[in-house]
């Protein structure tokens, strides 16, 4: 044949490889989570984040892996599909930092907006007040 | 090669307005990572509207996940990391234009598929048993959260998306079958188990994370 | 097929109703996208002079306020989703696109004829939903209004889903032919600016689209099921539901405006007969808008209630769209200068592109001032920022687009006068109507009111008068095209002199696989004989 052979030539010893290490990844992340680790001593940690992030950690080793060699992101000449990948983690990232951006931070100049939205609005609420003093 | 049904497979054909086969692959491969990108990009929403939910009601997600049996989700885990496994191999077989190892494989990924879905029923059935549904059908015992039905809520929407997901991937499976009767997979041409293969690494993908946000923490 | 075939002309190799719905021919399907896409705009403008209509004076005149209600979000919905989203990409940049990278085809064909079947779909749900009642909830969908379980609501947001995928299918295609389908010596830096906007417009299809998707979902779900992610009642945040479907509107905007600057730059250079000035920026800056697209949505939430600290990042993040906006109006006005310019009708929208988005570029960088946003929003002001983005960019771009290559699809040539009377018409009848709503939105006159305090109304007068002119400019043009299709078969292959492939190789019209043999390209786009040799 001689033209170029499309794809890369897919291992079936790597393919084992994969396997293995995704299985030992899941059992980790399921120990991490069911490690009582919030119980530790330590006061100036958040530990309930540490617990979370390790386990976002786990996940994210396990989707590059998914990816990198089940998807064939590792093998590809151009990386095209690689910057495609890493362009909609970029986006989401984008969405999630601003939209906690919003919720972080709601009511931290105006207190009688809390985290989650009071639904009696503010205009309302001083109308609703002087009527019922009116009463 | 599988000798016995060789004769009756057909070689694939360059579509027309391709120049080669390479040309032809790489822009079905782009072509699909691309819908893969769109994909990632509705489930990461969902995954982020999750996290805001997490963070507005911190309460509702931590009593909500002591109802779900994480033992149960790690075997779906484990059904999908092993069928995605399967369906490597399956492209792998295909490379080398063995057929029949090919539909061995395909046989076995959709096996484990259906494991996880008859998994999800069974817990699906449990949530029903207990009245953990969403919105107004909600009546289960035992919550102090007044939100707690909004984490079956998510709950349900995306481990329903995923499934109907699973579905879609069987459903590629099943064409890759047909395809395998039809069509002789070599080196040169191995196209559509390459295709369901990346779509079966995306629902596995999605799981990784799902698993973990629903079943872990909260 | 056999070797014949090819080499004739794209509409008589089959004939027969059949031979068109079952094509994969992307002439073919440009050519029906462009016919149905019509066929909303006209009824989505018919909607738009009803409810001016109603305006004339403040009480009613002949519409209920729950009609009107109605009759603003069909308007909303059907010229957002049914022809300003599609309407680019699926009609010009579907037939134009293999053409000018030298293809004989979009990469997946049948999956471009899926696209146009999923539009027809989501066409048909939203004329069922006209039959299942009002749609009431503008066409953003806030919640809580669309969780009235409205069945024409329901509808609509069924039909959005649809055509949502649509259009991711359209933008995947344009972006695997664009990478992989370019013909010898179509570099990147030799493809017409049309296709770099194309290419930032599919972009934003493919990556925004799904978080629609996914919006549209929820609000199903939300509707039946009562889940409480985004309704307040049950615990849920509307304002995460802004934060979604804004996700994906913003980059939206840009889905439908970017299309439009492609169209602009072709027009405005074959008209010059001018090499276009600074070609790598303005398709560099075609990229650095979908960028900035992604990362300004908050800017539609000021006065929602998310937090001031969002709102400040948003607000700075915006004025950055100003930049690519900016270097491409900058841009082709240096083309314009010492070029041969010919007044012809295609090059009369080219101008009023020029015109139009000055205004409506100027208008956003107001509205992105924090401050003045919170006087400005939801006034008449927005409304007229928007539709000079949207129709005196987009529409206007899409009409000049269709008149440009009108004789490459057809093989006719319209009549000329007409076809100039008409533009200028359609200039002064869009100016009138909506630059006054800028001067009413700056007084504070609320946008979507159905009665309005009577110092407006001399204002509402003007604009009904102005949309008047614009209908009859547009009929004028449309009427002028149709009538060109009875005539001979006139068209020579370069009737402008461009430099693009589609009117320097290609045949009028095309044969079935586009060229005879595949094109090898020498030169750039805009490579104009009386600038170099």
């Amino acid at each position: 044949m001689d033209m170029e052979l499309p794809g890369h030539t897919y291992s079936f010893k790597v393919l084992g490889q994969v396997y293995v290490s995704l299985i030992v990844l899941s059992a980790l992340m399921v120990g991490f989570a069911m490690l009582p680790m919030e119980k530790l001593p330590i006061d100036w940690l958040d530990l309930h984040l540490v617990k979370r992030l390790l386990i976002l950690g786990v996940a994210v080793a396990m989707a590059g892996i998914v990816a990198g060699f089940l998807m064939g992101l590792k093998y590809e000449k151009s990386k095209l599909n690689a910057v495609v990948f890493l362009t909609n983690f970029a986006f989401l990232l984008i969405f999630l930092l601003f939209v906690l951006a919003d919720i972080s931070f709601r009511g931290a100049m105006d207190p009688s907006f809390t985290k989650q939205l009071n639904w009696k609005s503010p205009v309302n609420a001083e109308e609703g007040s002087s009527g019922e003093a009116s009463h | 090669m599988s000798t016995a049904t060789a004769g009756s497979l057909q070689e694939h054909e360059v579509a027309h307005h391709f120049e080669d086969l390479e040309q032809e692959f790489e822009s079905h491969r782009f072509g699909m990572w691309l819908f893969m990108a769109s994909e990632i990009m509705m489930f990461g929403a969902l995954l982020t509207g999750g996290l805001f939910l997490l963070y507005l009601h911190p309460d509702a997600f931590a009593q909500g996940r002591a109802h779900l049996d994480w033992r149960l989700g790690a075997l779906n885990t484990f059904f999908l990391l092993t069928s995605g496994f399967t369906m490597a191999r399956a492209a792998a077989f295909a490379q080398k234009a063995e057929q029949g190892k090919v539909r061995t494989n395909l046989l076995l990924s959709l096996a484990l598929a259906a494991g996880f879905l008859v998994v999800k029923c069974i817990e699906y059935k449990a949530k029903f048993h207990h009245g953990l549904l969403p919105g107004n059908a909600f009546h289960g015992a035992g919550f102090t959260s007044p939100h707690a039905h909004i984490f079956f809520g998510y709950y349900f929407v995306t481990t329903g998306l995923h499934a109907l997901h699973v579905l879609v991937g069987m459903g590629l499976m099943i064409w890759c079958l047909k395809v395998s009767n039809r069509v002789r997979f070599t080196r040169a041409y191995y196209t559509p188990v390459e295709m369901a293969g990346i779509y079966w690494a995306l629902v596995d993908l999605v799981w990784i994370f799902l698993f973990p946000l629903l079943y872990l923490v909260g | 097929m056999t070797a014949h075939a090819e080499n004739i002309n794209y509409l008589k190799t089959t004939r027969g109703l059949k031979s068109w719905l079952t094509t994969v021919d992307h002439k073919r399907i440009g050519l029906m996208y462009l016919a149905s896409i019509l066929v909303f705009f006209i009824t989505g403008g018919l909607y738009a002079m009803l409810f001016r209509l109603e305006l004339w004076s403040p009480e009613k005149n002949f519409l209920t306020p729950d009609q009107y209600n109605n009759f603003f979000t069909l308007h909303g919905v059907i010229m957002v989703f049914l022809v300003v989203v599609p309407g680019i990409p699926g009609a010009l940049g579907n037939f134009v696109l293999p053409l000018q990278i030298g293809a004989k085809d979009l990469a997946f064909p049948k999956l471009n004829l899926t696209s146009l079947y999923l539009y027809w779909i989501g066409a048909a749900l939203a004329i069922i939903s006209l039959f299942a009642g009002h749609a009431d909830s503008g066409w953003t969908f806030y919640a809580p209004y669309s969780l009235s379980k409205n069945p024409a609501v329901l509808w609509m947001l069924t039909a959005a889903f649809i055509l949502g995928f649509s259009s991711i299918l359209t933008g995947l295609n344009f972006i695997v032919t664009i990478h992989k389908m370019r013909a010898p010596g179509m570099t990147w830096f030799r493809m017409p600016l049309f296709i770099w906007a194309l290419y930032a417009t599919a972009i934003m299809q493919v990556f925004a689209t799904p978080v629609l998707g996914i919006t549209l979902i929820l609000l199903l779900v939300e509707n039946f099921f009562h889940i409480g992610i985004f309704d307040p009642a049950l615990g849920g945040d509307p304002i995460l539901m802004q934060h979604f479907f804004w996700f994906y509107s913003h980059p939206a905007v840009y889905i439908i405006v970017v299309p439009g600057f492609g169209i602009a730059s072709e027009l405005i250079s074959a008209f010059s007969k001018r090499e276009i000035f600074g070609y790598k920026f303005i398709a560099y800056s075609s990229v650095a808008i979908t960028i900035i697209g992604f990362l300004v949505w908050g800017h539609h939430m000021f006065v929602a209630g998310q937090s001031e600290v969002a709102d400040t990042i948003f607000s700075f993040l915006t004025f950055f769209t100003a930049i690519p906006s900016a270097i491409k109006v900058f841009n082709w006005t240096t083309t314009l200068y010492k070029g041969s310019i010919s007044l012809q009708t295609p090059m009369l929208y080219g101008l009023q592109i020029l015109f139009n988005f000055t205004i409506g570029g100027l208008t956003g960088i107001i509205l992105a001032i924090l401050s003045v946003d919170i006087h400005l929003h939801d006034t008449y002001f927005v409304v007229s920022h928007f539709h000079y983005v949207a129709m005196g960019t987009t529409m206007i771009a899409f009409i000049g687009g269709v008149h440009y290559w009108w004789p490459k699809m057809t093989g006719k040539m319209f009549n000329e006068f007409w076809g100039r009377l008409a533009s200028i018409l359609v200039f002064i009848g869009f100016n009138t109507t909506f630059f006054v709503q800028l001067i009413m939105g700056s007084q504070g006159s609320p946008r979507r009111y159905y009665h309005y305090l009577k110092e407006f109304q001399i204002y509402h007068q003007i604009s009904t008068t102005g949309i008047l002119i614009l209908a009859t400019g547009l009929f004028m043009a449309l009427i002028n095209l149709l009538l060109s299709l009875r005539g001979p078969s006139n068209a020579p292959q370069n009737p402008w002199g461009a430099r693009t492939l589609e009117w320097e190789v290609a045949e009028t019209p095309p044969v079935l696989f586009n060229f005879k043999e595949t094109p090898v390209v020498t030169h750039g786009p805009y490579e104009f004989a009386t600038e170099k040799s």
